[in-house]
């Protein structure tokens, strides 16, 4: 199949009608409303639904009822849509119900802005509704993973009974690049039989529910759901290491800024007497990579690390709990929509080599 | 490794946009790698528009251009806006039809093209966006003429042949143009 160009948003969108979305229920928001209007196109041609809610609210709802039956389901939105979104993400976790949930990230806190952003990591990683739950989050940097982690993150929810959301930015939602639809071979179908489709009382009730008032039975409910999150944290670990081999520092960054990262790396590359600088790039955020982290920070050629994000310093936590004081871990960040430039970043790896201190 | 790095900024309406797909999908048709990041926001209607097209040799990192090698400006305020963007020695294209101002600096190529009076010329002001494009082939070949020619015709042709004959004229009338007023 050939590349199509097409914006980042747009590519979400395909991804999840290949991977066998049947429903989108969503509530406009900018910088992500190309991911509804791709489906309000194509999803009535092929006989599936494309609803608008009232509300990002009804949205989500919307998505815990159509997931609860084991339909493949996406809602889309932007940080302050997400944030409404919080209570049913937190049901839908606490019913182990699968579901793909998109958040193209804006400056916030409040209604904020519209321009990128990445200040909703801890809202992604860290819970973000309310209980004991994780979200698997995975973090593309190109469209190509916009769209390969769309239909992974499909695949990645239902094989473990979790919702999965993608976490990009403005950026990547808005940009065009060309996208190849064929590169992603889909899982073997998960076991669905827990799926409320209806019963002829020939098979026991399915109950889909997270009110649990025996405080012995939620524990062991919850229990149960950290197990599975142990073993996702083993299979489906994702990061990229790029040019960390003899680094002296290692850059943190994931999505967008990730790519600028790499332009300084290719610039610093053909300096002479440049530092020697790699990217730990996380692609999901939870589980996060700390083993990567650790086993860079033991390697004698790494000085210290630079965490560098679209935000005022959150995944900077993660890096230096990965890498647990072995070396110093420093932070550039840019935020309310302003993204770091390419000489910013340069100029603080510059700055750390000399001895600058922060 | 060529990397072209083009700033293209006008009006709402001048075919900004449409003209920043068009050179990503003659870079995609010469198998290089490209990237197109538009501006997005309140300011789409009536307003600004601008975009940012990379089409190079090597996969693309930033989407965001650094050291433009080519600046494309429509109208006043961008110029004054992205005149500051281009690296040494890159291509400003100037449309005069709207632009009364002169580029600030000497350390870049400027091109003062007439694209409104030489669209009508082709045939219809709605092609001073490929007029502003054959100004910029001629000043900086970034990708080939006959890619770029095909490129058109499979985007306008599709549409009416009478219209990719007026595109094709405003690239010709913009070549000519750059090339004897460089």
């Amino acid at each position: 199949m050939a590349k199509i160009l097409m914006k980042g948003n747009e590519a979400i969108a395909e991804a999840a009608i290949q991977a066998g979305c049947q429903a989108f229920f969503g509530y406009p928001i900018t910088p992500q409303n190309e991911i509804p209007a791709y489906f309000a196109k194509k999803m009535p041609k092929i006989g599936r639904t494309f609803l608008q809610a009232e509300s990002e609210v009804a949205a989500i709802n919307m998505i815990y009822g159509a997931a609860a039956t084991g339909t493949r389901v996406m809602t889309s939105s932007s940080s302050p849509g997400v944030s409404l979104k919080q209570e049913g993400i937190s049901y839908i976790a606490g019913s182990r119900l699968p579901c793909v949930i998109v958040n193209i990230m804006r400056g916030g806190p409040g209604l904020g802005g519209i321009q990128p952003s990445q200040s909703d990591y801890f809202q992604a990683t860290k819970g973000g509704g309310h209980g004991d739950y994780h979200l698997v989050v995975f973090a593309p940097a190109t469209l190509q993973e916009m769209a390969d982690l769309t239909k992974l993150a499909f695949d990645v929810a239902e094989e473990y009974r979790v919702p999965a959301m993608i976490l990009g930015d403005g950026i990547l939602g808005q940009m065009m690049e060309p996208v190849e639809f064929s590169d992603y071979t889909p899982r073997p179908k998960a076991d669905m039989s827990w799926a409320a489709t209806g019963n002829d009382g020939s098979k026991p009730r399915s109950v889909i529910n997270s009110l649990y008032m025996e405080p012995s039975e939620l524990e062991s409910m919850t229990r149960d759901l950290f197990a599975t999150y142990g073993i996702i944290a083993e299979r489906e670990t994702l990061v990229e290491e790029y040019h960390c081999e003899g680094a002296e520092i290692i850059v943190a960054a994931y999505g967008t800024v990730a790519r600028v990262v790499k332009s300084v790396i290719a610039q610093l590359d053909k300096e002479e007497g440049a530092p020697k600088v790699g990217l730990i790039r996380p692609i999901t955020l939870w589980p996060f990579p700390a083993e990567t982290f650790a086993k860079a920070a033991a390697q004698d050629s790494v000085q210290s690390f630079l965490t560098v994000e679209m935000s005022m310093g959150q995944m900077v936590e993660d890096v230096q709990l990965a890498v647990n004081g072995a070396k110093p871990v420093r932070f550039f960040g840019r935020t309310g929509g302003m993204v770091p430039t390419a000489k910013e970043i340069k100029d603080e790896i510059l700055s750390i080599c000399k001895g600058g201190a922060r | 490794m060529r990397e072209e790095r083009i700033i293209l900024a006008g009006f709402g309406g001048q075919g900004v946009l449409s003209l920043g797909k068009i050179l990503c999908f003659a870079g995609m048709a010469e198998n290089r790698n490209v990237s197109w990041l538009p501006s997005y926001g309140p300011e789409m209607r009536g307003g600004t528009a601008n975009c940012q097209v990379i089409i190079s040799d090597e996969p693309v990192a930033a989407p965001l251009v650094s050291q433009a090698t080519a600046v494309l400006a429509f109208n006043e305020p961008s110029l004054v806006k992205f005149e500051a963007e281009a690296m040494e020695g890159a291509a400003i294209l100037v449309n005069t039809s709207l632009i009364s101002r002169k580029v600030s600096r000497s350390d870049v190529r400027a091109y003062y093209v007439p694209a409104g009076e030489l669209a009508q010329e082709a045939g219809s002001i709605k092609a001073t966006n490929i007029v502003m494009l054959g100004a910029y082939m001629a000043a900086s070949n970034p990708v080939d003429r006959d890619i770029m020619l095909g490129v058109m015709k499979d985007m306008f042709a599709s549409k009416s042949a009478k219209l990719f004959e007026v595109n094709k004229k405003a690239l010709e009338l913009g070549e000519q143009f750059a090339r004897e007023n460089a």
